[in-house]
């Protein structure tokens, strides 16, 4: 979406306009829900967190500031939310997630790798995970987790490499 | 020595600056341990990279849509009606006002205003400022509650000009 009208849009929605507000969800929603599903793999749980992301986003609106993007202020949002839903939820032992039956589009390959990654990235501590996911399945810039998550460059750049690290002694065996 | 190098370029792989990828390159020509490092690297970034997140259809965008509108009406529906009793007990407050000034109209006022600035200003003055502090952000009850008997029928005899001059 052009900038120009995503600013008109936001503009609209902060008067109450509801019609241009569900035009900005429908452009972010599969945004947002790929990074909350990303921190809680699980589709049910990334989809309530996008709802709920959604709904504060509308009642705050009026607090959004033009000067960061939109995009950026509902990761943030969406970044509390899934944190909130983590400290809640019980510790998952990774072991007992079940291999989900997988559909006519999906070859029991795709999901043993999905498993195998998703068990990778859930071992990862929270702050790990998070820049893993904002950098490398979110394709952000240091400087934009930065202004995120309010940490220095160079913290965010060694808790990527740890987490790639990670990954890699996690996989290797499996590539 | 060189190795160290090239293994701490591939640590940062694919973070790293176009000299340190043309190092990388030029380095794995002839040395095959740095070569099946980055190797192993780039297939473990190909295999994270095929997780994607579970797909949402196009039923499940609908009913989510629905959903989060249900919560958004809701939300406008409260705030409505709190508006609206918000109103009527100021509406009720302010009838209260102009009844204590209309019963105290023809006594002598008894009060002494208490705030020097207050008693320095001219009764107009005081009766236009009396306004803006009911009609200040606090709830209406309490500021009303503030005020004396000289200072509500000033302020209700205030309200009564303006209405009147408009």
């Amino acid at each position: 979406m052009e900038k120009g009208v995503e600013d008109r849009l936001v503009e609209l929605a902060r008067k109450g306009d509801k019609v241009a507000f569900s035009k900005l969800v429908t452009t972010y929603r599969e945004k947002i829900y790929n990074f909350c599903f990303y921190l809680v793999s699980d589709k049910s749980d990334a989809l309530d967190i996008t709802q709920d992301v959604f709904f504060n986003a509308y009642r705050s609106i009026k607090r959004f500031k033009a000067n960061s993007s939109f995009y950026t202020w509902l990761l943030s949002i969406a970044r509390n939310r899934s944190a909130d839903f983590l400290r809640r939820r019980k510790p998952e032992n990774i072991e007992d997630i079940p291999l989900s039956q997988p559909d006519n589009t999906q070859s029991v390959d795709d999901n043993r790798t999905r498993l195998l990654v998703r068990a990778s990235v859930d071992s990862l501590p929270a702050k790990y995970r998070e820049v893993l996911v904002m950098r490398f399945y979110g394709g952000l810039k240091f400087a934009e987790i930065s202004e995120l998550t309010g940490e220095n460059i160079n913290t965010l750049k060694t808790r990527f490499y740890t987490a790639l690290e990670h990954l890699r002694k996690r996989l290797r065996r499996y590539v | 020595m060189l190795c160290e190098r090239i293994s701490e370029i591939i640590y940062r792989y694919p973070d790293i600056t176009d000299d340190e990828m043309l190092l990388l390159e030029k380095h794995i020509a002839e040395c095959e341990t740095c070569r099946d490092a980055l190797e192993e690297k780039k297939r473990v970034l190909e295999l994270a990279s095929a997780y994607r997140p579970e797909p949402v259809d196009e039923m499940e965008w609908a009913y989510f849509q629905d959903a989060l509108n249900r919560r958004i009406d809701s939300l406008t529906r409260r705030k409505s009606a709190v508006l609206h009793a918000l109103l009527a007990v100021e509406t009720g407050i302010l009838v209260l006002a102009f009844g204590v000034f209309i019963s105290s109209k023809n006594r002598t006022p008894s009060v002494e205003v208490t705030s020097k600035e207050v008693a320095s200003c001219e009764e107009d003055e005081f009766g236009e400022a009396l306004i803006k502090y009911a009609e200040s952000s606090f709830p209406l009850e309490e500021r009303l509650a503030l005020l004396d008997e000289y200072e509500l029928s000033l302020l209700a005899e205030s309200i009564e000009k303006r209405c009147g001059g408009e």
